[in-house]
């Protein structure tokens, strides 16, 4: 009997597991992406399009009734309500982590479900922020009393993005290592989470009381930095008090100036496949590594969640790596910029790989759990069976709704089109910075080998399965 | 690169990664052996609600019938997720699940009060 099976095992959020891709589907995907890339590299264009973002303004009568004071307050307060839903269900009910609302509205429905539709829609976390929402009425609160704006700290311009980056490492810790370690879902109970919650909203608001809500959102509040990520990729924003389309993937050309831009979007690349890999690819060399780390002394648990944080720091180091030698390829291009601009400006090239390995990892537990959230975690958030609001409390999960092949093919389909669009990105910043473009194309083959480097090991996290 | 250098090398690649798969692939261990027909698999479990011999695997094709005991030294109830089919065994005693594999995936039947996994089932298309 191995370590692995004495841990104290709870059933994890979702019942039903993705099968391994096919070997098959493997190699296409693999051939696609390879054959993809040749073309990008050759037949590409020679002027930079994405570089300025061709803002079209959107109706004015539109723009006036979403973004009027009111809706704003409304939608700052139905966000402030589900968080306080979120953080009661998680304290007064059941343990049972796939019955309790809190588990999957913050891990599943907002955590997943925000970059989805913030790269299809634009910001819509922004304007349902709850910790946004109460800091702006403190604020108003505020001035309508002392009759001046509250003063704010500087923030410190080579902090930057970082706290939301290593937020982003915590939030996923407490997930998946807190609550997942060793390859065996330990059960992430729904108490922990709601008590992260608490002290995460106490946080936030503290640290919007020092540096401004805005600067705060901005640069370290994890949710804003993270969502609004992905919504650069999108056609939709807002400029001006104005709701506009641009060109899609416009926006991200200019979001990664900000320190610590990188560290965040690699953050992403890292836990998710921390995530994929731990149940399939890694789990030899994690249970390995746990049994050296018992012998030093801890607790089975214990060891399984050290192991698991050092494999997690290991991905965010192994993806740094791989970009930064990226980066440092480019460098040996004739003309190239200095390596601090690179690394800074290719950065959001690696966006629309973050998204892609988000929606090859959790399309299906998306699919799954929102059933729940939509019926019985709704009827019955606390999952104690003491409420039935619509009538849905009894509901289950039709795990038939999407097939293997279905979520095989939204899987591959998904790495491959995060590819494309990296590439397209990085190929368009390489024509904003070197002046001739056939030195511009020779730096892009050392992005080109990042981006297949990714994608190959996309498909390779996927094909290992958990088995 | 010009266009031919580009479809040259993309060839070379696209052989060399099919030939990798096909391969790799050769290798690979089928652990479907544990549904053989005419013997219905029995995981046994022991008085610390663990499968003996490990977490036990089957394997089976959707539409094939899922058909398997668990002999249980101890009062629990068996929970197949997933299909969410709740069965409670006595101590001592054995309960049967035999049902169609109707959903494609991986799913977990544990010893729902103990909290421990017994049985990785898994069910491809």
């Amino acid at each position: 009997v191995s370590l692995l099976d004495s841990l104290p095992f709870a059933h994890a959020l979702v019942a039903r597991q993705d099968l391994p891709i096919p070997a098959w589907l493997f190699a296409w995907g693999a051939s696609i992406v390879l054959i993809v890339s040749f073309f990008a590299l050759s037949a590409a264009w020679r002027k930079p399009r994405f570089e300025s973002e061709h803002w079209r303004p959107g109706g004015a009568g539109v723009s006036r009734v979403l973004l009027a004071i009111p809706m704003q307050v409304l939608c700052g307060l139905v966000g402030v309500f589900l968080l306080g839903v979120a953080i009661y269900a998680g304290l007064r009910g059941t343990e049972a982590p796939d019955r309790n609302f809190a588990l999957t509205f913050l891990y599943v429905t907002c955590w997943l479900g925000f970059p989805l539709f913030s790269a299809l829609l634009g910001n819509v976390f922004r304007p349902l922020n709850p910790w946004r929402a109460v800091g702006r009425a403190a604020g108003a609160g505020f001035r309508a009393i002392a009759g001046q704006r509250s003063a704010h700290l500087d923030y410190p311009e080579w902090l930057g993005r970082w706290p939301a980056a290593i937020g982003l490492l915590a939030v996923v810790w407490l997930e998946v290592v807190y609550g997942g370690s060793g390859g065996v879902a330990v059960g992430l109970s729904p108490e922990p989470v709601a008590v992260a919650a608490l002290l995460y909203s106490a946080y936030t608001l503290a640290m919007m009381a020092l540096f401004g809500v805005e600067e705060w959102c901005e640069r370290g509040e994890i949710f804003s930095v993270y969502f609004g990520m992905f919504s650069q990729l999108g056609s939709f924003g807002v400029k001006d008090g104005r709701i506009g389309r641009r060109r899609p993937l416009s926006a991200a050309t200019r979001w990664a100036t900000i320190p610590g831009s990188a560290a965040v979007v690699i953050a992403s690349i890292a836990t998710t496949s921390f995530d994929g890999g731990q149940d399939g690819a890694f789990k030899g060399a994690i249970e390995s590594v746990m049994g050296w780390v018992e012998d030093l002394g801890p607790s089975a648990l214990d060891a399984a969640r050290i192991t698991d944080t050092i494999f997690m720091l290991g991905c965010f180091a192994g993806v740094a790596i791989v970009y930064l030698l990226g980066v440092r390829g480019m460098r040996t291009v004739k003309g190239a910029p200095s390596f601090d601009k690179l690394r800074t400006g290719f950065a959001h090239t690696l966006i629309p790989i973050a998204l892609a390995y988000l929606i090859a990892h959790y399309f299906s537990l998306f699919v799954f759990q929102e059933q729940a959230q939509f019926t019985y975690l709704l009827s019955d958030p606390l999952g104690n069976g003491t409420t039935d609001l619509f009538g849905t409390a009894s509901a289950g999960i039709d795990f038939t709704v999407v097939s293997s092949n279905a979520i095989w093919y939204v899987q591959v389909g998904a790495l491959v089109v995060g590819h494309v669009l990296g590439l397209t990105l990085a190929h368009d910043r390489a024509l904003a910075y070197w002046p001739d473009y056939r030195d511009a194309s020779r730096s892009q083959y050392w992005m080109l080998a990042v981006m297949v480097a990714f994608t190959c090991f996309g498909l390779y996290l996927l094909s290992a399965g958990n088995g | 690169m010009n266009p031919k250098t580009a479809i040259a090398g993309a060839a070379v690649i696209v052989v060399a990664v099919v030939l990798l798969i096909v391969l790799s692939s050769g290798g690979s261990d089928d652990k479907s052996s544990t549904t053989d027909a005419g013997q219905v698999p029995t995981i046994v479990v022991n008085k610390n609600a663990e499968s003996v011999g490990g977490i036990a695997e089957l394997t089976y094709h959707k539409g094939d019938q899922i058909h398997f005991k668990v002999k249980s030294a101890i009062a629990d109830e068996v929970h197949l997720h997933g299909y969410d089919i709740p069965k409670e065994v006595k101590a001592g005693g054995t309960v049967t699940f035999d049902l169609p594999a109707t959903i494609e995936g991986v799913f977990e039947a544990e010893m729902e009060d103990q909290k421990q996994q017994i049985l990785e089932l898994t069910v491809e298309p």
